[in-house]
């Protein structure tokens, strides 16, 4: 009986193996084999190993779109975490059209990545934006938004919060897991809503927190092609220039196949690497509640 | 006996469509654009199939974003088009590793006079292999002009610019620009009070690219490299004065937008005809549009050349189309495709996108031959003075972008383009900008395809 369920276990889940292998493994074994050659979409590849590995390293466009992915990633992250779980604990309360709220907030997420780098172009617009708009009637200064090398990435920053639906979901997920008699008991002790939060929710949290930093990480770290591409084309001087962005130039637009997909395996390589810090760390300050011997 | 009929007829059936398949040839032409060139481009192929039996000439269009993925994923694939536009980025190097068709020994067999090398433009030819090899022209040679609304300069009392572009100066193009920029309260540049910050009506308006680089550049003397495309020449005075004068158009004499300003601007031609800017250096291609308007009455056209420093002169630009060799391995297809590539690069084939304003012509006898010339101008839509500010001017005048020639320009013109937005942002001098530009592409400047 085992052995059968086994076989159809397996038989179910192999279009997703399948989708995996075909769509997602071969490819990236392709890029990496792609990545010792000088192939340049058209024409026969041939071998030059190390080559394009030695070049990226004298590149000043790869330096510069590592410190601006970074920037971006963490800003976007650590920012849109604390937004997201404020709103989290907002949405969690029983109050009416809860769940018209939470629509409202999980909306954005959904919306195509093209559609919402137009949508802020004209919100970012310095003469007829609405942003420079609301900033005139509180009396402030304009900004420049993405036409300024020092603003371009808060910006973006900034636009990337909008749609933090998902992440609200996961902690709304996670809200509703805490007992309440946790909180109780911090009532009992006469506990303000400060220790309920730091004592209970969060720590109680963490396990969500956790795989929001890491897929928010691994999001972001891959993100920026559509407002790189749309609104910036990675100005001004480099200052939007993501990785993804220039991966994709240097492969469709220099015709430099070999070296777009070195680029990419370095960077596999580094999100790799950081995911497992990530997780050797996660043991101090993640707390599983179903682990508590 | 019915039996036998049946079985007869199935027979003849299955002959004749062998026979058919056997003779009629499969072309792909593989194409973008907007709807006009979509739908010119669709009545061209079946026109072509008709006045042709035994070839089939199937469009298929790819929108330009997705072009190269698309292109190269059919070669790769193996299912490449026999005849297809080429990406200019790419078009030189995929020539170089044998993706396209060197034509060159075809044209010397050819008796056709409209594909032979001296009755074509000179400047839009794709040259490779040390120039010993081409694969083929741009299907329409767009040059960079001054197109202009009359009804601003008619209001303010200003001459129309001159069609003559020897008499046409930066000086005199930068009094008239001044002329005709007005502030909210309808102040000149030269004018106490005037705002910059609130300028209702640009003299002049250009984008940032390297077509509008290029023409001022040279015109002055200057020119991104040497003539073995391996020196940068790009920081030195020639250069840098024409790039500091465009910018100058912003920042100094304030009759063009900052690209902040810009960006909040419509279209040029929605722009022309609304009175937000009153002359906008552009492409030719824009009067596909303009055209529309003029025949709407929204606007009265004007055009003129660029500006000239020291000697008048303007880039040309123009996607080339090309045979892809893969795909004509077989001899009769070779014939086929060839046939039809001679047919579609002849601009009397497409007669509709050249009246309409959206291709200049590429054989010779367009720009000499008074038949040819009326042929091409449509009095609603051409101004009466394209004949000289345009036509002669393109012939006599036009030099080749470097995305005919030199090697890497892909590259290099985003770093320019990075450099120079600095400059243009007004957060560095262009001398800056420059000398920025000519360190950070040293390591590609490794030379041109038709030299060798």
């Amino acid at each position: 009986m085992g052995k059968l369920q086994a076989r159809w276990g397996i038989l179910f889940a192999l279009p997703a193996i399948l989708g995996f292998l075909i769509w997602n493994l071969g490819p990236m074994i392709a890029s990496f084999v792609i990545s010792f050659t000088n192939w340049s979409i058209a024409g026969r590849p041939s071998f030059i190993n190390f080559e394009n590995y030695k070049k990226i390293f004298d590149d000043f466009v790869f330096k510069k779109s590592l410190s601006v992915t970074f920037y971006y990633a963490v800003g976007s992250v650590f920012v849109g975490l604390v937004v997201a779980l404020f709103w989290a604990l907002l949405l969690n309360r029983n109050i009416i059209g809860q769940a018209l709220f939470r629509t409202a907030f999980f909306l954005p997420a959904i919306t195509p990545a093209i559609a919402s780098s137009m949508i802020w172009l004209w919100l970012f617009n310095p003469t007829f934006g609405l942003l420079n708009s609301i900033l005139d009637t509180l009396g402030l200064p304009p900004l420049e938004w993405i036409y300024n090398e020092k603003q371009v990435i808060p910006s973006f920053i900034l636009m990337s919060i909008w749609g933090v639906g998902y992440t609200i979901t996961i902690f709304l997920a996670g809200l509703q897991g805490i007992p309440q008699h946790l909180y109780e008991a911090v009532e009992i002790d006469g506990g303000s809503w400060w220790d309920k939060f730091r004592h209970v929710t969060v720590p109680m949290i963490s396990p969500v927190i956790f795989f929001n930093l890491v897929m928010g990480l691994i999001g972001a770290l891959q993100a920026g092609f559509a407002q790189a591409y749309i609104m910036t084309r990675g100005g001004p001087n480099y200052a939007s220039m993501f990785y993804s962005y220039y991966v994709y130039l240097n492969a469709f637009e220099y015709g430099k196949m070999g070296y777009s997909c070195a680029l990419s395996t370095i960077f596999s390589f580094m999100l790799f690497g950081l995911t497992i810090l990530v997780f050797k760390t996660s043991p101090y300050w993640v707390y599983y509640e179903a682990l508590r011997k | 006996m019915k039996r036998k009929t049946f079985m007869l007829i199935v027979v003849w059936f299955l002959l004749v469509s062998f026979v058919g398949t056997a003779e009629a040839i499969d072309l792909t032409f593989t194409h973008w654009g907007g709807n006009l060139e979509i739908d010119a481009i669709k009545k061209m192929c079946e026109k072509y199939t008709k006045e042709h039996p035994g070839v089939n000439i199937k469009p298929l269009f790819v929108p330009w974003d997705q072009y190269v993925q698309k292109l190269s994923a059919m070669i790769s694939g193996g299912t490449p088009p026999q005849v297809g536009y080429v990406m200019e980025t790419e078009a030189l190097e995929w020539a170089e590793k044998g993706v396209l068709l060197d034509i060159l020994p075809l044209i010397e067999k050819e008796s056709d006079p409209s594909v032979k090398l001296k009755n074509r433009l000179r400047s839009i030819w794709w040259l490779y292999g040390g120039g010993k090899k081409t694969l083929g022209t741009s299907v329409a040679a767009e040059v960079m002009i001054t197109w202009y609304n009359k009804e601003i300069f008619d209001k303010e009392g200003v001459p129309y610019p001159p069609t003559d572009p020897n008499k046409w100066t930066w000086n005199q193009f930068v009094e008239t620009a001044v002329k005709l920029t007005v502030d909210k309260n309808g102040k000149h540049p030269n004018e106490p009070g005037f705002d910059p910050t609130k300028i209702e009506r640009f003299g002049v308006t250009f984008g940032n690219w390297y077509m509008v680089w290029f023409p001022f550049i040279w015109s002055n003397g200057g020119d991104l490299c040497d003539e073995s495309g391996k020196i940068a020449k790009i920081n030195k005075p020639e250069a840098v004065d024409a790039l500091q004068n465009l910018c100058d158009l912003i920042y100094k004499y304030h009759v063009a937008p900052t690209p902040a300003q810009s960006s909040a601007l419509p279209s040029y031609s929605i722009a022309l005809q609304t009175g937000r800017v009153a002359m906008a250096i552009d492409g030719q291609w824009t009067l596909q549009e303009l055209g529309q308007l003029e025949k709407q009455g929204k606007l009265k056209l004007g055009v003129a050349p660029l500006p000239k420093f020291k000697r008048p002169v303007t880039a040309v630009i123009g996607t080339p189309i090309g045979i892809y060799a893969d795909a004509v391995k077989d001899s009769d297809t070779l014939k086929a495709a060839w046939e039809f590539y001679k047919w579609i690069t002849n601009s009397e084939s497409a007669i509709d996108l050249v009246r309409c304003g959206l291709w200049m012509p590429i054989q010779t006898w367009w720009y000499t031959d008074p038949k040819y010339i009326q042929k091409w101008l449509d009095p609603e839509i051409h101004p009466s003075e394209y004949k000289a500010a345009v036509i002669s001017y393109a012939y006599r005048y036009a030099k080749p972008a470097p995305t005919y020639y030199l090697k890497n320009f892909a590259q290099i013109n985003d770093i320019m383009y990075q450099e120079l937005s600095n400059a243009f942002n007004g957060k560095v001098t262009v001398q800056e900008a420059c000398n920025r530009i000519a360190e950070k592409i040293k390591p590609l400047l490794v030379g041109r395809y038709d030299k060798p």
